[in-house]
């Protein structure tokens, strides 16, 4: 219920699967948000895509619904920000026509396009954009679009990453966040322009590419159009904002160096904010949404989906329902009782092979050390902590590379669990907070109001806004045990390695 | 007289099974690692069975030509001289004797192998009696007769003891290549002969039924009763596993591979040679700590809970996880089990793993491949014996874990071998057959057995295809076996 003349602000999501809208009041106390499922298409294996336009009508029409449950005026809006997937793009015509659909990050067509970069200039990839080349970022996509859509290659006058498209439906203005370039691996990282050696390499012409600005920018206004089909005023500021995965971290309070954020969704990242990058072939590095800042993610495969995996085979689907979120309660209430060790059980979470540190999409899953004693609920617990070690290795190869983690902020799916979160924070002997609202839209919505002026700066809109609801300090003493067990850990999962490779070339072979 | 209850079989004369009945009897722990029964609870369910079987086929109990008991291996009576037990049955599974099977096996160890061809463990009688000696020398005192469970079943029948061969091997005091009673065991034991029960035949008439026993038992008094054996040695005698080569693989809460061989090859620590019922042959034994059990681990890992709800009224689980594994294609789509989840005969370090684990594996690939990999470990003690040169040509698969037919041929085709599943093994029914080659019914122990089965037997034929491919994933499963050694140790320490 809107209170006396409270003003909002808006922040626009493009997620993977979902699209989200955020109003959060000024002085940070009502937050809504809501959402409408995105279409995920894929016309070949390995090829996910999405329709530009689709993100548009989600937003129009989501607009117009939280106006209505907030019982708000146009006008009450103050200021609105995009964010969305990064690495996922829109190619338009000279007419600002949309050439084709948008290719997702999750797409995996540009393996030979990589390979091809990274055989020629992958020393040079990381010295001027800090990554080498994979199926996720633009610039091998654009290359298999050279390759095998030439004409669409030779129409294309502009390019959009997913928050610039919707920014630009709104507001008529062409431009992107610093963050999202760099997720394009066509930026030259240290001097913040795009890289016109790195575009030679496709043959891309630099004219398609738009103005680099920060993302707490005004980019632009609601233009008329826009304001007639989504209700919001004509005039309303529209701030850049910036791809997902950088805002979500800015909007859990994430702003100082040594914070981490760790997602526990259907990937995981950790992600540690830092004063630098530390450019590396294991490791990603952006830009943070407050200038200056960095930071620094390592990727791994495992998380939620596991826990879901698991979920699955060990429940029933009730005959009248398919299996709910409460049987994620349930998963965690029957495991209060089991103690650290899980009675002397190893889960291994590789259930899509494993990234961080060990680049394997050989290595498989395992459970190691059943005995008849051990029941579900061990099982479970053998996953948290499984997963918690593989987090632990990430932890790991960060600090190796010299950057330190000071707290962890913990969010995603898997954050909803109490006793996953005490895990979590024993085994890498860090406190663990678990933010209130984890939405990037909400973090988009806080930089909405730094773009106005409502809130003085980026960490003066967290100070006010971000609530912590859960803290857990690490205990000296399950600390101990953890070690222990996490060597054992590793060292299982090294003498399992010629067996996980030996399983997938069999799997080949067939 | 099992483990868990008593069974009772009732033959024709032409080998036809008519009835049977069970009756369960308890085990009770009266300290942890203690497993004792209370004789009163046999004769209950001896008597309780007798009475369903017969009612169940209507026969005139006049009819009955004779009788024979099996019962479980190692478990023993000691009476006084009025024949009244001293104390509770300690049963086979109790691990009470730590400390004097230690003792045997540091001062006696390689003569007692070599007298009776087999190791010094809890499970067996001797140890079991010489902690009844050490803890409660009042009673041995007073012991003037051991009794082997069948043999005090029997008793409390005809009035009448002694004991057969196969139950003498199990006490670990019967000197295995002269068939007598070993003095040299029994001296650095501490045990007076005079206690040991004189040894005959299986298929000897060794007593009646007496008035006594008659109205216990409800049933005529003067029946004919044969001395009977152990239960594995009725088991094989009704599965047909009675000449060289022929043997069986049994599934049950522990899997078993046991074959008929002209020769003992006994092998410390894992395989065990005892008398076969056939007085020239031998029955050579290996064995799985885990087989039908990791089964039922499973299904309460899967499937427990929801069982007890009413929407799964009348769903037979077992049926449904058969059902999913025979749908799920050979090999489990790599998803490979390591079953031993209660450590191996010779190292009880040794856990259960799953491993290649995939994002596509469900509870079907699961269910899968505890099947193989149990299958793979029956397949290493197929291997044990035939890697010491016996002969395996005629398997039968018997045991609850036998009773589908996805299972069976999973093994078949692992093992490349034939199997036939015969429709009765049960001790019980051996038991029968004893009795009646005991009165001339049966012309021999050949004849009996070859009646019983002669119209049920399926067979299940090893797919070529299949058992090549098994044998690959058979190389990687036994990777697993050497790779997590040191994983397998350091997580019991950490138990």
């Amino acid at each position: 219920m809107k209170v006396l003349n409270k003003k909002y602000l808006l922040g626009a999501d493009i997620g993977t699967s979902q699209f989200k809208l955020t109003a959060v009041s000024e002085d940070g106390n009502d937050v809504l948000t809501i959402s409408k499922e995105l279409i995920t298409k894929y016309p070949m294996p390995g090829w996910s895509e999405q329709d530009p336009e689709g993100w548009y009508n989600s937003f129009v029409e989501l607009c117009k619904t939280i106006l209505l449950k907030l019982n708000l005026k146009a006008e009450d809006i103050a200021a609105i920000c995009v964010t969305g997937t990064a690495h996922t793009f829109v190619l338009l015509d000279s007419s600002d026509r949309v050439l084709r659909p948008a290719i997702l990050w999750t797409d995996q067509r540009s393996y030979e396009e990589v390979k091809w970069l990274n055989d020629n200039y992958g020393h040079r990839l990381i010295k001027l954009a800090y990554h080498q080349a994979n199926p996720t970022w633009t610039l091998p996509q654009l290359l298999w679009i050279n390759k095998n859509e030439p004409e669409i290659y030779d129409k294309a006058n502009k390019i959009m990453m997913a928050s610039d498209y919707l920014r630009f439906r709104i507001s008529n203005v062409w431009v992107t966040s610093c963050i999202d370039a760099l997720g394009t691996l066509m930026m030259d990282a240290e001097r913040r322009e795009w890289s016109a050696e790195i575009c030679n390499y496709i043959n891309w012409p630099m004219t398609r590419l738009p103005k680099i600005v920060f993302p707490k920018t005004v980019a632009g206004e609601v233009s008329k159009e826009a304001s007639f089909s989504c209700g919001l005023r004509e005039g309303t500021p529209v701030i850049t904002g910036a791809s997902d995965t950088a805002i979500e971290d800015y909007g859990v309070g994430a702003v100082n160096p040594q914070q981490c954020v760790i997602k526990l969704a259907t990937a995981g990242n950790v992600n540690v904010m830092n004063d630098r990058a530390y450019p590396s072939s294991v490791l990603f590095n952006y830009y943070h949404v407050i200038p200056g800042l960095w930071y620094t993610a390592a990727a791994t495969n495992s998380c939620a989906s596991a826990h879901r995996w698991l979920r699955d085979l060990i429940y029933q689907p009730e005959r009248k329902n398919s299996l709910g979120p409460e049987t994620f309660a349930q998963m965690d209430q029957s495991t209060q009782s089991i103690p650290i060790g899980s009675g002397g059980l190893l889960f291994h979470p590789y259930l899509l092979g494993e990234r961080t540190p060990y680049w394997d999409p050989f290595l498989r899953a395992s459970f190691v050390g059943l005995t008849m004693r051990h029941r579900r609920e061990h099982l479970i617990r053998a996953l948290y902590e499984g997963i918690a070690f593989s987090l632990r290795d990430c932890y790991e190869s960060l600090l190796k590379e010299g950057i330190k983690m000071a707290e962890v902020r913990l969010i995603g799916g898997g954050s909803k669990s109490i006793l996953w979160s005490r895990i979590v924070s024993d085994v890498l002997g860090l406190e663990v907070l678990k933010p209130a609202m984890d939405d990037a839209g909400f973090g988009a919505a806080l930089l909405a109001g730094v773009g106005v002026g409502i809130f003085q700066n980026e960490r003066d809109a967290v100070q006010k806004c971000v609530k912590i609801i859960r803290s857990d300090k690490p205990n000296k003493v399950n600390m101990d045990k953890y070690f222990s067990l996490y060597t054992l850990y590793k060292k299982t999962q090294s003498l399992l390695v010629e067996i996980n490779h030996s399983l997938c070339k069999f799997e080949n072979s067939q | 007289m099992g483990s868990g209850g008593c069974k009772v079989a009732i033959l024709d004369s032409e080998g036809n099974v008519v009835s049977s009945a069970y009756q369960e009897y308890q085990t009770n722990h009266p300290h942890p690692g203690w497993d004792e029964q209370d004789p009163c609870s046999w004769t209950k369910a001896l008597a309780s069975v007798i009475g369903s079987a017969t009612v169940k086929c209507g026969i005139n109990k006049n009819n009955i030509r004779a009788m024979a008991l099996s019962g479980a291996t190692h478990g023993f009576i000691l009476t006084d001289h009025k024949g009244i037990p001293l104390r509770p049955c300690i049963i086979w599974t109790d691990s009470r004797s730590t400390k004097q099977a230690r003792r045997l096996n540091d001062q006696y160890g390689d003569d007692i192998f070599r007298i009776t061809l087999h190791q010094p463990n809890v499970h067996w009688t001797l140890p079991q009696l010489m902690w009844v000696m050490d803890n409660e020398p009042h009673l041995f005192k007073k012991a003037n007769k051991l009794m082997m469970v069948k043999d005090y079943m029997r008793y409390i029948l005809t009035g009448t003891c002694g004991t057969d061969w196969m139950d003498a091997h199990g006490t670990l005091l019967f000197d295995v290549p002269r068939r007598q009673w070993s003095d040299e065991i029994c001296k650095f034991a501490g045990i007076e002969k005079e206690i040991l029960p004189e040894v005959s035949a299986p298929t000897k008439i060794v007593g009646m039924v007496t008035e006594e026993a008659a109205s216990i038992f409800n049933l005529p008094a003067g029946i004919p009763v044969a001395m009977g054996t152990t239960d594995q040695a009725a088991e094989a005698l009704a599965s047909g596993a009675l000449s060289p080569g022929q043997g069986i693989i049994k599934l049950a809460t522990a899997g078993n591979v046991a074959i008929v061989s002209h020769e003992p090859h006994p092998r410390k620590p894992d395989i065990y040679a005892y008398y076969h019922i056939i007085p020239e042959y031998w029955y050579v034994l290996t064995g799985t700590v885990c087989c039908a059990e990791c089964y039922r681990w499973l299904r309460d890992l899967l499937y427990a809970g929801e069982l007890y709800k009413p929407e799964y009224e009348g769903f037979n689980v077992y049926e449904a996880m058969d059902h999913l594994a025979s749908n799920q294609s050979v090999g489990s789509e790599r998803l490979i089990f390591y079953p031993h989840l209660n450590g191996t005969l010779s190292d009880p370090s040794h856990r259960g793993v799953f491993c290649g684990i995939g994002k596509n594996h469900g509870k079907a690939h699961f269910i899968r491949a505890v099947l193989e990999g149990v299958a793979f470990s029956i397949y290493d003690c197929i291997q044990a014996l035939e890697n010491i040169n016996v002969k395996i040509n005629d398997l039968m698969i018997i045991g609850g874990g036998a009773k589908g037919n996805c299972w069976p041929q999973i093994i078949c085709d692992v093992s490349g071998k034939k199997l036939q599943r015969p429709s009765f093994s049960d001790s019980s029914v051996g038991s029968a057959i004893l009795a009646g080659v005991a009165v001339g019914i049966f012309s021999n122990i050949y004849e009996g057995a070859r009646l019983i089965n002669r119209n049920c037997r399926k067979e299940f034929i090893p797919n070529i295809k299949n058992n090549q491919f098994y044998m690959e994933i058979y190389q990687i499963y036994k990777k697993i076996e050497t790779s997590l050694q040191e994983s397998f140790t350091r997580l019991s320490q950490l138990n």
